[in-house]
C-alpha cells in the first residue's frame, strides 16, 4: 500500500469551509473541513498530476495568496506544520506543543515540567505521561507520528464512477467546456458500459480559479448511459447555468446514483418501445418538481386526491371514483354569486367572471365534510358548518360545472358559492 | 377558459386511439384532474403531466415526447406556423399523437395546415352521467368535414372520422 500524504491547508480570512473544501476536491476527491480555520485533503496518489508535492502547493499558493500549507505523512503532522512549521520544513520535532492540537491546560501543565516542544515530549515515558497529563497528549503524539489512526470526515466518499481532468491554463470559452464534457461524458460512459450501469443522478463540477464551484445536476427517470443524451443534457444546462468566470482550472463528472442497466442488441428486428430517453431529456429540461405522475390519494377531498409521485415511481391503477369529478380542477375555487329558489336547493343561476349563467338541471348535493380530527378544535364556528356541497350544473349551452356551497344556512357565517371545476 | 370541453375530447382521442401507451400533458398552467379522467373514462396512471413556463416551452416539451414516441397533449394560447410544423414533423418522425388543445376563434385561413386534422369543440347538452361533446371537423386531410357528437364515459359517434391519416388506433 502507498504511504498516505496529507495536506493541512490553513487559511487567514474567515472563509465558508464546507464551500473551500469542495473547491478543493479539483486536486483530490478525498477533502474535509477543518475547523476552524482549514481544509484537510488527502493528496495520496494526487501530487503527480500538477507536477509533484512542489507544484501541487505553488499552485495552490497562487490561488490562495496568504494561504499556509504543510504536506506530510499523518493529518496531524501536517496540521502542526502548516500552522507552526518553517515553509518547507519537514520536522515536527521542534514544533511547541500548540501544533499538536493539545488543549491550553495540558500545555500549561507540560510546560510546567519544561517540557516545551513535540520532541522534549516524545522522550517522555508513555505509560506515565497518560498518568499524569490524560489522554490527550500521548494520543496527540501518536497520531502525529502515524502510530495512531485518525478519522477525518470527508465530505463525500471517494466517488466510483468519477472521471475528472484538470486544465493547465485555466478553460473560458463556451466551445471548450462543451468539448471538455464530451470527453468527460465518453470516458464515463465508456466504464459505466463495461459495468453495465447505467447513471441515474449525474453531477458535473466546475472548479473556477476564484475558489467557487459550480455544478450541473442531471437526473433521469430511467438508468442511462447514452452519451450523446448525456452531452447534450449537460451543453444544454451549461450555458444557463455555468458562470466560467474568470476560468475553470478542472471539470469533474460523477455518477453520483447507478442502476443496473443490460447490454442491448443493436439493430435487430423490431425493438419494443423504450420511452426513457424523452422522459430523461424532460425531467432535466423542466425540472423533477415540474413533471409527475398522478397517483389516487385516499382522501374525500377533491384537492388532495391526488399525489404527485416521480417520473420513476410506478404508474398506479385508477379507480373509477363513485361520484362525478371534472376534468379540469380550478385551483383555488372561485367565489361566484349563486341565486338558489330555496335554501339549501342547486342554484338556478350563477355568475362566474362577469357572465351569467341560466342552468338547465343539477344534480348533488354530494356532501365533502372537512377531516376534522386533523384541525385543531375552533370554538368560534361549528364543525358542522365546515362542509361542502357538491352540484354537477348543465348550463343552456350544455357546458358542465362543479359547484359546491360552503357552510350551511342558518349559520354562524352566510354560505358562499364556489365553482371548483369544469366537466365540458 | 370556461370549457374543459377540448380536453375531454383529448381524453376520449387518447383512450381510443393511444391505448394504454404514455402519453405527456403539458401546459403552462396545467389544471387537468386525473379524478376526473378516471371519471371519464380513461385511465390517468399511464400518463405524464408537466408544468411548463410558458407556452414556448410547453411547446418543446411536446416536442420531445412526440420525438421520442409518447403522446402529446399540449394546452397553449398562440402557435406558430413554425411550432406547428416543428411538432407535426416531430409526430411523424416518433410515431406519436400529438393534440393541441386551444382556447381560439375558427380561422381555418390563418391556421396552420401542418396538423393532420382540427376540431372545434363544444359542450353539448347531455344527461348528468355522461357529458356530450359536439365536435366540428373544420379540416382533416382525406375526410369531409362535419359535425359528430361524442359522450364521454360511453363512446364516441361511429360515424367520426377516426381513421384520419394522425390517429392510428391502438392494437
Amino acid at each position: 500500500m502507498q504511504k498516505r500524504r496529507f495536506l493541512s491547508l490553513a487559511c487567514a480570512g474567515p472563509d465558508d469551509l464546507a464551500k473551500l473544501a469542495l473547491w478543493c476536491q479539483a486536486f483530490t476527491p478525498l477533502t474535509a473541513p477543518d475547523p476552524p480555520d482549514g481544509v484537510m485533503l488527502d493528496i495520496t496518489g494526487c501530487a503527480h498530476l500538477f507536477g509533484g508535492e512542489a507544484g501541487l502547493i505553488a499552485r495552490l499558493v497562487a490561488r490562495l495568496p496568504g494561504a499556509r500549507m504543510a504536506i506530510a505523512d499523518t493529518a496531524a503532522a501536517a496540521w502542526g506544520l502548516a500552522r507552526y512549521g518553517k515553509p518547507g520544513g519537514s520536522d515536527i520535532l521542534p514544533l511547541p506543543l500548540a501544533a499538536l492540537r493539545l488543549a491550553p491546560d495540558p500545555i500549561a501543565r507540560l510546560r510546567r515540567i519544561g517540557v516545551r516542544t513535540i520532541g522534549q515530549l516524545a522522550r517522555l515515558p508513555r505509560a506515565g505521561l497518560v498518568a499524569g497529563y490524560g489522554q490527550a497528549p500521548a494520543l496527540r503524539l501518536a497520531q502525529a507520528v502515524g502510530e495512531a489512526p485518525e478519522i477525518i470526515r470527508f465530505i463525500t466518499p471517494p466517488p466510483e464512477w468519477r472521471e475528472a481532468e484538470p486544465y493547465m491554463d485555466p478553460l473560458l470559452l463556451p466551445a471548450q467546456l462543451q468539448a471538455a464534457l464530451r470527453r468527460l461524458t465518453t470516458k464515463l460512459c465508456a466504464r459505466l458500459t463495461a459495468a453495465t450501469l447505467g447513471a441515474t443522478a449525474l453531477t458535473a463540477r466546475f472548479y473556477r480559479v476564484d475558489r467557487a464551484c459550480p455544478a450541473i445536476h442531471l437526473a433521469f427517470a430511467a438508468p442511462c448511459r447514452d452519451e450523446m443524451q448525456i452531452a447534450k443534457l449537460l451543453i444544454e444546462k451549461l450555458a444557463r447555468e455555468i458562470d466560467p468566470g474568470f476560468g475553470i482550472e478542472a471539470i469533474a463528472l460523477e455518477a453520483t446514483a447507478t442502476e443496473p442497466l443490460p447490454l442491448e442488441q443493436q439493430d435487430m428486428g423490431a425493438k419494443t418501445p423504450d420511452y426513457a430517453r424523452p422522459l430523461n431529456t424532460l425531467l432535466n429540461r423542466l425540472g423533477p418538481e415540474k413533471l409527475w405522475r398522478a397517483a389516487p390519494h385516499s382522501s374525500h377531498i377533491p384537492e388532495f386526491a391526488v399525489q404527485r409521485m416521480a417520473v420513476k415511481a410506478r404508474p398506479m391503477v385508477w379507480p373509477t371514483p363513485h361520484h362525478p369529478r371534472p376534468i379540469r380542477l380550478l385551483t383555488p375555487p372561485v367565489p361566484i354569486t349563486a341565486i338558489a329558489p330555496v335554501p339549501d336547493d342547486p342554484p338556478v343561476q350563477f355568475t362566474w367572471d362577469g357572465q351569467a349563467h341560466r342552468l338547465r338541471w343539477a344534480t348533488g348535493p354530494e356532501r365533502i365534510a372537512r377531516d376534522w380530527w386533523a384541525h385543531p378544535f375552533d370554538p368560534t364556528r361549528p364543525e358542522l358548518e365546515k362542509i361542502r356541497d357538491y352540484y354537477q350544473v348543465e348550463d343552456m349551452e350544455g357546458a358542465r360545472f362543479w359547484l359546491f356551497r360552503a357552510g350551511l344556512h342558518e349559520g354562524v357565517a352566510t354560505p358562499r358559492w364556489y365553482l371548483h371545476g369544469l366537466f365540458a | 377558459m370556461g370549457t374543459a370541453a377540448h380536453a375531454g375530447l383529448a381524453a376520449l382521442l387518447l383512450g381510443i386511439v393511444w391505448g394504454e401507451r404514455p402519453a405527456l400533458w403539458v401546459s403552462a398552467a396545467p389544471d387537468w384532474y386525473p379524478p376526473g379522467l378516471a371519471w371519464a373514462g380513461v385511465d390517468p396512471g399511464c400518463y405524464l403531466f408537466a408544468q411548463a413556463e410558458d407556452d414556448a416551452e410547453a411547446l418543446g416539451s411536446a416536442e420531445v415526447a412526440l420525438h421520442g414516441g409518447m403522446a402529446g397533449v399540449v394546452a397553449c394560447e398562440a402557435l406558430s406556423r413554425l411550432a406547428g410544423k416543428r411538432l407535426a414533423l416531430a409526430a411523424k418522425q416518433g410515431g406519436g399523437l400529438g393534440l393541441v388543445l386551444r382556447h381560439a376563434p375558427a380561422r381555418t385561413r390563418e391556421d396552420s395546415t401542418a396538423f393532420a386534422s382540427r376540431w372545434m369543440v363544444h359542450p353539448a347538452p347531455g344527461g348528468p352521467h355522461a357529458p356530450k361533446l359536439r365536435a366540428e371537423l373544420l379540416y382533416a386531410k382525406g375526410a369531409m368535414p362535419g359535425t359528430y357528437l361524442f359522450a364521454l364515459k360511453e363512446g364516441w359517434d361511429a360515424e367520426a372520422p377516426l381513421s384520419l391519416p394522425g390517429l392510428r388506433r391502438a392494437g
